[in-house]
């Protein structure tokens, strides 16, 4: 998958547009004489026997490039940045799915994802939870009454709830953006494909066999092939997934769409260049929208509960107790 | 709870280890993955700009990043009130074990004898990675 410079497609446009009116020059010169007058005629130019300028080789250029200076800027209305520039982003959020819970990374063995783990991610040998873990089971036993049963129950078992939904979150946000990237990766394929076929199309209208070209508008599944990949089991927060994957009717979206680039004259090649760019603009668009819909399923299961760490107020209302509070609180345990 | 004297100083030994080892530790995890979620930031303009839907403005990729960052702020401010949380607690924690030493002398001693090199290894859990106490500061977005 190739990123290219608005300088690059704005290049291939040119191509076509000089291709287009070379042929049209070479190939058609009578279609293209009797266009010109039409356009002349409706913009009021006098033919030549009546003064009107004549329709030399440097005229009848002038006037096609009039009708295709417009291609380049089809192609160069693509001027993206290089997806390539997302993946620091998808990166970190993996890494933070991954720091928070290093199992992550299991669930998506058997999927197309397979490892989106960066390899440079930072790998806690002591995960978030069982360090919660340790705190209650060995530090903490040792104390008992209202202030260590509050400081576990409100605040430390709370905290290890929200690990797992929080690291979901974070893998949620990675395979959106991985999506979206995806989404431009395609864009720049199949733009580029078109721009070439066109070229061949046009290619082929200097032989008196013209043939057509296939390009494949993988952009129309882009996004959709990538939420596929999401595993629906095995991880705490399946049930997002799940809910997510089932809004975006992803049963039948699969096979790209293949499509022709063709024609037996140089409008009609053009006309079907358009349309496929037409078709680009489209895809990116309702792929774009199946993101919207796959974030708005997650968003309206996201519970405030679920994702915010609580207060730490069972334990910090006591710090400026006075030490008959302090014993009050935790009384129970048996002097060792 | 133990009541006093040395016993008392085993005791707070073990919530010292809490408030200054245990919950900076995980304070310090949070507030680093916040600091990850927060530099995502740095890279919208070229996930979201360019071609005809500038960031943030009209089509699906405006309306996609609207709720994509959307959800990344909540995930960051997440991460990063749970790291300012820790960090309380294990402040709050560690003034709760001063008022106890202040109350007893005895206990005291032992306390500091026992913390004269820092935190006594066989209290503190056999993390596999020792991690900073002091965390970075968060960056919330609110």
């Amino acid at each position: 998958m190739g990123y290219h410079s608005v300088a690059e497609l704005g290049q291939l446009g040119g191509q076509i547009r000089d291709k287009a009116i070379d042929v049209c020059f070479r190939r058609e010169i009578v279609e293209t004489m009797n266009r010109i007058r039409e356009v002349a005629e409706e913009e009021g130019v006098p033919p030549v026997d009546e003064g009107g300028p004549v329709l030399d080789e440097a005229r009848i250029k002038w006037r096609l490039h009039q009708f295709y200076d417009y291609i380049p800027d089809l192609f160069t209305q693509f001027d993206y940045p290089d997806p390539a520039k997302m993946q620091g982003s998808i990166g970190s959020l993996w890494s933070v799915a991954y720091a928070l819970v290093p199992e992550t990374l299991g669930h998506f063995a058997n999927t197309p994802l397979k490892d989106p783990i960066p390899a440079n991610a930072w790998h806690l040998k002591d995960s978030v939870s069982s360090r919660i873990g340790q705190i209650e089971g060995n530090l903490l036993s040792y104390w008992e009454g209202d202030a260590a049963d509050g400081f576990k129950n409100e605040y430390l078992d709370r905290l290890k709830s929200t690990v797992g939904p929080q690291a979901g979150l974070a893998a949620v946000l990675a395979v959106a953006l991985a999506a979206h990237q995806r989404i431009r990766q395609t864009t720049f394929d199949n733009i580029w494909d078109v721009g070439q076929q066109t070229l061949a199309a046009l290619n082929g209208l200097y032989s008196s066999n013209p043939g057509s070209g296939k390009v494949v508008l993988s952009v129309l599944t882009s996004a959709i092939s990538v939420l596929m990949a999401i595993p629906t089991d095995g991880l705490s927060f399946a049930g997002l997934y799940g809910l997510g994957m089932a809004g975006v009717g992803l049963a039948d979206a699969v096979a790209a769409s293949t499509k022709l680039i063709s024609g037996g004259t140089v409008q009609s090649v053009i006309n079907s260049m358009s349309d496929r760019i037409a078709d680009i603009l489209t895809g990116i668009e309702q792929q774009e929208q199946e993101i919207c819909d796959f974030l708005d399923k997650i968003s309206t299961q996201l519970r405030p509960e679920d994702l915010t760490v609580p207060s730490p107020k069972p334990v910090t209302d006591l710090a400026g107790a006075d030490v008959n509070t302090l014993r009050a609180k935790f009384s129970g345990r048996p002097t060792s | 709870m133990a009541v006093t004297g040395d016993a008392l100083a085993v005791d707070l030994s073990r919530l010292a280890v809490v408030g200054s080892v245990a919950l900076p530790e995980i304070g310090y995890v949070y507030a680093r993955l916040n600091g990850e979620v927060a530099g995502t930031a740095s890279g919208d303009l070229d996930a979201f700009m360019g071609g005809a839907t500038p960031k943030g403005y009209g089509g699906a990729t405006g309306s996609m990043y609207t709720k994509w960052s959307g959800l990344r702020d909540e995930l960051q401010n997440v991460l990063g009130n749970a790291a300012n949380g820790l960090q309380e607690a294990g402040h709050a924690v560690m003034s709760i074990v001063q008022t106890y030493l202040n109350s007893d002398d005895r206990a005291k001693a032992s306390f500091d004898q026992k913390w004269l090199h820092g935190p006594p290894p066989d209290q503190v859990p056999g993390a596999e990675d020792q991690l900073p106490t002091t965390a970075p500061p968060v960056v919330l977005t609110r």
